[in-house]
């Protein structure tokens, strides 16, 4: 079931119990809801995490806000209060796999590691399907540098078509520094939003990692081209220029790219 | 119908609660901050640097390897009322269904130690320690071994508490101890002490208090060498003998009787026969009386009469004496309390 779907005011095909929860809700949550997520796709994670309690300030039932609360704090490197707050939402919404996801990927991010694969298994046999949880499965197999991660990732894909998936696939493996593996996921996003800056961003910073200096360069030159005022590519951009060393990247080439 | 936000599960109206998840149906109207906590600004800058992520990466790789060993840590753990009395073998399997084996191992572990310090210095002293720590690693690997099936997990448990135990209980005791009971070999027949005989030694008698008359004491000899044609001699290292007099005391040894600001004394040194006849000397403020009698080398050597330097050579600096002999250990016929 793809994750997103729900969001938005769609007529005549969805399913009835969707169509139900949104007019239950009213029209308010669901907007910041989607600002949220619109804020997300930019990469806007701090406005992201605002609109989600704002949310949530309307209604407090929603699950989503919730774990989009969560979700941003892990990628805003806040993964003790990440794993703080999944489990207080926890308490509110106990067994549900998304948020049992969230509080195992708040775990390793924080270096709890020992009880956030037990949590992802949690996750996983909860009621429901999710690409997230496939998601965090698979960053805790990538982690442990298990070949397993790439079925996990190919599931969470296999979960929701969306774009920001293999978008945010590709961020874990550069959180992980595995860039060469979330290369092709950020080249699928990529190719499935070419019209979006923030994947054109991601995949400068990949390519950037992986020393491929002209076509980060592109990449990050396509974003500015869709979103001008982008101060994250232009300063990518600029480093690139003044070709500066770096001794990471040195002792990268020396060993050979991961 | 009330449906539930978590898992869409349709409850009959007025539940509160939801009949397949248990998430409240009511937290529309409740009462609940909604802000997650943020991490300061010093705790991001913390996270960031080259130590935290070292140390987070430390904290996996214990992880991924104590799964590897099967140290399990949370699993079938014994409670804290067996894991806090492993520090005595005997007492963890007392209260937990083996009293007679903890009794024995207790029993068995109290003798070795006992003989050991009533031996120490000597090897029997050490395999009586070593018997000792056996012992003990016995009482911990008999609870390592029921608390899990897994042989990997049994023998991680108890080389892990082995070492907690040696860094935090046998270390700070023996680095404690060592002082207090420090064994002095004698390595040669110097009367009246004999080849082989065993001396302990309280190396921290002075740090509080001042040596007395009388007392039995190791201390390091003022150095000194004596040259004669032919014939060199360096006086060097620990040594042991009876304190004689104090500081700016007067001094009179004569024919075997020693006088201290002219009051007989009724000490003597170890071996008075190794003495000059005659000595007369006052002692220098700060430093004590010690003869060393036991000293070899004092008689005539290759037909020479060596003068010694007796003034310089019994004259030790109170910083000097490094102990007081209170026990002789062995030979275990002559073994009790030295004065």
């Amino acid at each position: 079931m793809a994750r997103f779907d729900k969001l938005e005011l769609q007529s005549g095909s969805r399913p009835q119990h969707e169509s139900t929860q949104s007019s239950r809700l009213g029209r308010e949550p669901i907007s910041w809801l989607g600002q949220a997520v619109e804020e997300r796709r930019c990469g806007n994670y701090e406005n992201a995490l605002r609109l989600y309690s704002r949310a949530l300030e309307d209604d407090k039932s929603l699950v989503l806000g919730w774990l989009g609360q969560v979700q941003m704090l892990v990628v805003l490197d806040e993964a003790n209060e990440a794993e703080l707050w999944s489990r207080k939402a926890l308490e509110l919404f106990p067994g549900n796999g998304d948020l049992l996801a969230g509080r195992a990927q708040g775990m390793y991010r924080s270096g709890q590691t020992s009880q956030a694969m037990g949590l992802s298994d949690s996750s996983l046999k909860a009621a429901g399907q999710s690409a997230y949880r496939w998601l965090v499965r698979g960053e805790l197999m990538a982690a442990a540098r298990q070949s397993t991660d790439q079925h996990c990732f190919d599931k969470a894909v296999e979960n929701d078509k969306d774009w920001l998936v293999p978008l945010e696939i590709a961020q874990v493996y550069l959180y992980l520094g595995l860039p060469s593996k979330g290369l092709g996921r950020v080249r699928r996003a990529v190719e499935l939003a070419p019209d979006r800056y923030f994947p054109w961003y991601i995949q400068g910073q990949t390519e950037r990692e992986l020393g491929l200096e002209v076509l980060a360069r592109k990449s990050l030159q396509r974003c500015l081209e869709l979103c001008p005022t982008h101060a994250e590519a232009e300063q990518s951009l600029r480093e690139l220029s003044t070709g500066g060393w770096s001794l990471s990247r040195i002792w990268r080439r020396v060993l050979g790219n991961r | 119908m009330a449906q539930c936000n978590s898992c869409q599960f349709h409850n009959m109206p007025g539940a509160t609660h939801c009949g397949r998840c248990g998430s409240s149906l009511t937290l529309a109207q409740a009462v609940i901050n909604v802000h997650p906590p943020r991490a300061s600004k010093w705790a991001k800058t913390w996270r960031k640097t080259f130590l935290a992520r070292q140390w987070n990466s430390v904290k996996w790789n214990w992880s991924v390897l104590a799964d590897r060993i099967h140290l399990e840590p949370h699993a079938n753990l014994p409670g804290m009322d067996i894991l806090f009395r492993l520090i005595l073998p005997g007492w963890p399997q007392q209260v937990s269904g083996n009293p007679f084996f903890g009794k024995c191992l207790f029993g068995a572990y109290l003798a070795c130690i006992l003989l050991a310090l009533l031996f120490i210095g000597t090897v029997y002293s050490s395999l009586l320690i070593a018997a000792a720590l056996t012992l003990h690693a016995s009482s911990v690997y008999d609870i390592a071994h029921r608390s899990t099936e897994i042989r990997g997990g049994r023998l991680s448990r108890f080389f892990l508490a082995l070492g907690l135990l040696g860094i935090c209980l046998y270390l700070p005791l023996f680095s404690w101890g060592t002082p207090y009971v420090s064994p002095f070999v004698i390595v040669r027949d110097r009367a009246p002490l004999q080849a082989g005989e065993v001396l302990v030694v309280n190396r921290q008698a002075y740090r509080s208090h001042v040596p007395q008359i009388g007392d039995l004491v190791v201390y390091e000899i003022p150095e000194t060498r004596v040259n004669r044609p032919g014939v060199a001699l360096l006086f060097r290292g620990e040594r042991m003998d009876r304190v004689l007099a104090g500081s700016n005391q007067r001094v009179v040894w004569s024919e075997g009787q020693l006088t201290v600001d002219g009051q007989p004394s009724p000490w003597r040194p170890l071996a008075p026969e190794n003495i000059p006849s005659s000595l007369e000397m006052v002692v220098p403020s700060g430093c004590y009386l010690i003869f060393p009698s036991t000293e070899g080398g004092m008689g005539p050597v290759r037909g020479q009469q060596i003068d010694i330097p007796w003034t310089q050579l019994c004259m030790v600096p109170r910083h000097e004496i490094r102990g007081r002999v209170y026990w002789r250990s062995w030979p275990w016929y002559r073994m009790g309390r030295v004065r």
